[in-house]
């Protein structure tokens, strides 16, 4: 009977605490950013450890966000035991989106250009992936598998075409310096004509 | 005569340069109208958070034990049916410190491997998932193949439950003896989203 019930209060105790190790959790407000091409911008997300073990955690982002995507903080980070949600530690990552959309440019492609934006939107699907960073190997006769655990959040980033006229801005400065160093000789060569007599 | 000549082309330059400026500035200030609505704003912010664990046994990898008899069907791992009422004990939790369900992915890195690149393909490696766990749970059949891609494995996992897992493996009757390893991988995602 005391074995039954011992039995009981066991089952219930792991039940309501379950034998887990160190784990891995992700707070995030943010599913989509739009940002236009060519623009350096930073995001940030929380990492997190509800469980009773100290855990260490690596952040990374899938493939398919990777072409745009020019720095990540990748350090491990250290992640106390029962840090809760509302405590999660930020994580930031910065990425630079591509210059994606056509532009029509009067001087070597580059300058002196006008941007439309006819093509539709260019949207990269991904994730933000937070990753445990303990490498657990497994022994055994036969060998088997180590295992590794990670959790995502979903990100879209949406690459922004801004539409703008041609600008002369370069052709209008251009002639500004020309009639600027014309006007400096004919003053300087009546100054010194004016000397001469 | 020749005095005014020279101030005239002077005067021009100065004429080309005063316009040439004022565009510079029309080209590259907006200008607009002065606002007269009057507004609020309005805001919320969505949070969203997940976090998972593995089971002690599950954290300590899967393992199939020593093999002495060729060939081997559907090898149990050892912690298989050593949790509560006969259950596995090879689980991932969702904490309680969530407030979303969660998807499961799994996937191996590569076939079982040993050190002389002999190889188990990872078809041989089989798992089976439940959200409860017994005898019965997590089912013998059908067993699916572990892939290098992730792929869905638990459904839908509640905030504070588990994602019970059984692994198996087939050891063909010609294998070569060693020791094989690879890493299995698991990731929880918001439910609904793909792997």
């Amino acid at each position: 009977m005391n074995l039954k019930k011992l039995f009981i209060v066991f089952s219930m105790f792991v039940l309501v605490f379950p034998l887990v190790s160190a784990g891995v959790g992700i707070s995030w407000n943010k599913e989509t950013s739009l940002v236009p091409e060519n623009t350096k911008t930073c995001l940030t997300y929380k990492v997190y450890n509800p469980w009773p073990d100290d855990s260490y955690v690596e952040i990374e982002l899938s493939e398919e966000l990777l072409p745009i995507v020019s720095y990540v903080e990748s350090e491990t980070k250290f992640v106390p035991k029962n840090t809760p949600s509302s405590e999660a530690i930020p994580v930031e990552f910065c990425f630079k989106t591509p210059r994606i959309y056509e532009q029509d440019c009067l001087l070597f492609d580059k300058l002196i250009c006008k941007q439309d934006c006819l093509e539709d939107m260019q949207i990269y699907s991904g994730e933000v992936i937070v990753l445990e960073s303990n490498d657990y190997k497994s022994s055994g006769g036969s060998g088997g598998s180590a295992t590794a655990i990670s959790v995502s959040a979903p990100l879209k980033v949406k690459v922004q075409c801004v539409a703008h006229k041609r600008n002369y801005s370069l052709i209008y400065i251009v002639v500004v310096l020309i009639a600027g160093i014309l006007l400096a000789i004919n003053l300087l060569n009546k100054k010194r004509k004016k000397n001469k007599k | 005569m020749k005095k005014i000549k020279i101030s005239l082309k002077n005067l021009f330059l100065f004429l080309i340069i005063f316009i040439c400026l004022v565009l510079l500035i029309f080209q590259n200030v907006s200008i607009s109208g002065r606002a007269t609505e009057s507004f609020t704003d309005s805001n919320v912010s969505i949070t969203k958070y997940i976090a998972i664990s593995f089971s002690e046994n599950l954290s300590e990898g899967i393992d199939f034990g020593d093999v002495n008899v060729l060939p081997a069907t559907s090898l149990n791992a050892t912690h298989n049916y050593d949790g509560l009422i006969n259950g596995t004990s090879l689980y991932i939790s969702v904490s309680s410190d969530s407030n979303t369900p969660v998807d499961f992915c799994i996937k191996a890195n590569t076939d079982l491997t040993s050190i002389d690149l002999d190889v188990i393909g990872l078809a041989n490696e089989t798992y089976q998932n439940s959200s409860t766990t017994n005898l019965t749970l997590p089912t013998t059949s059908p067993e699916i193949p572990l892939t290098t891609s992730y792929i869905k494995s638990g459904d839908n996992i509640a905030v504070g439950s588990e994602n019970y897992y059984r692994f198996w493996l087939d050891v063909p009757v010609a294998q070569p003896s060693g020791d094989y390893n690879n890493t299995v991988s698991f990731k929880g995602v918001q439910v609904g989203y793909s792997c």
